[in-house]
């Protein structure tokens, strides 16, 4: 850099150091926001603080998701007269409710025995 | 007696910590805030065109080198500061251009008449009125062309010659190598020097 060259960039920045004169209202308003500063270093550090709302939104999330999901679940396509005899054929049969409670073990029974 | 001083040390050094960080660096922090708070807002107000908008992104970066770097040492809160602050400045600019594209009909046509009066900033009693006009409108045609220099440009200068950071410091705050700064100094004076051409002696 050449001496006039330094001159002028001394000029510059001699003029912006001049303009850091701020009115009164702008000096308080940063003296505030340093006074608030200093008081957050003085807090002490809280990391854990973000999972409380976090935990709060998973909570939420889950109530608003969970007992809708049965319903979105897309349903078996079974044709209306299947289920209406199917219907039907336990009203009239004389079997006990527990016995359709435990119809899945009775067919896989049912198997085992047929592969035996 | 030697267990009573050293109860007496371990009550000191309690009563001096505050949230892990002494209050000799609490001081320290406070001075050196003072140092930097009015040129950084400058240099914010110089960047956005906007004294409320500025006040906000330096209060934000005290914040937060005050919440995360209170505890580093002192001789790298300056490039940590104003590495903060050009951050926000960035994402500012950022938003602000994201909202003048979505409400381009509402973009306010920038006025003379509501920038700043550069008298107003400065403060050299003494100095006759037309040399007061000739710095002020200097100053102005400065600071237009600052605001006009592509970001990293106007990084480079500000940290460079406003704040006297030394280049390493200057790479730090901008999160780039020596050469880059030194590269974006370079662009940022020949464009100043041609944007100030016959305005600066």
């Amino acid at each position: 850099m050449n001496h006039e060259h330094d001159d002028r960039m001394e000029a510059l920045r001699r003029a912006l150091r001049d303009s850091e004169q701020l009115d009164t209202a702008t000096r308080a308003k940063l003296r505030a926001a340093r006074a608030r500063a200093i008081d957050a270093a003085q807090a002490p550090a809280r990391p854990w603080l973000w999972a409380v709302p976090a935990t709060a939104m998973a909570v939420l999330v889950a109530a608003l998701w969970l007992p809708g999901t049965p319903t979105t679940a897309p349903l078996p396509q079974v044709p209306a007269t299947t289920v209406a005899s199917e219907a039907l054929d336990v009203l009239t049969d004389e079997q006990s409710p527990e016995f359709y409670q435990d119809l899945e073990l009775y067919e896989w029974l049912d198997r085992e025995a047929g592969r035996a | 007696m030697t267990a009573l001083n050293a109860a007496v040390t371990v009550n000191t050094t309690l009563d001096s910590k505050l949230g892990g960080v002494s209050t000799a660096d609490l001081q320290t922090l406070d001075a050196f805030l003072a140092s930097v708070e009015r040129r950084a807002f400058r240099m914010a107000e110089i960047a956005t065109r906007d004294r409320d908008e500025a006040l906000d992104l330096v209060q934000d970066a005290m914040l937060q080198l005050s919440r995360r770097y209170a505890g580093r040492p002192a001789e790298e809160w300056p490039a940590l500061f104003y590495r903060i602050l050009e951050n926000r400045i960035r994402d500012w600019q950022r938003r602000q251009t994201v909202k003048n594209r979505l409400f381009f009909w509402r973009a306010p046509a920038r006025d003379e008449e509501d920038e700043e009066d550069p008298m107003a900033l400065i403060a050299e009693p003494g100095a006759g009125p037309q040399e007061d006009v000739q710095r002020a409108e200097q100053m102005r045609r400065l600071e237009q062309a600052l605001h006009g220099l592509p970001a990293r440009q106007r990084e480079a200068f500000e940290l460079r010659l406003w704040e006297g950071l030394s280049v390493e410091e200057t790479a730090r705050a901008m999160g780039c190598s020596d050469g880059s700064v030194k590269t974006h100094l370079h662009r940022a004076l020949a464009a100043l020097r041609q944007e100030l051409e016959g305005v600066w002696p």
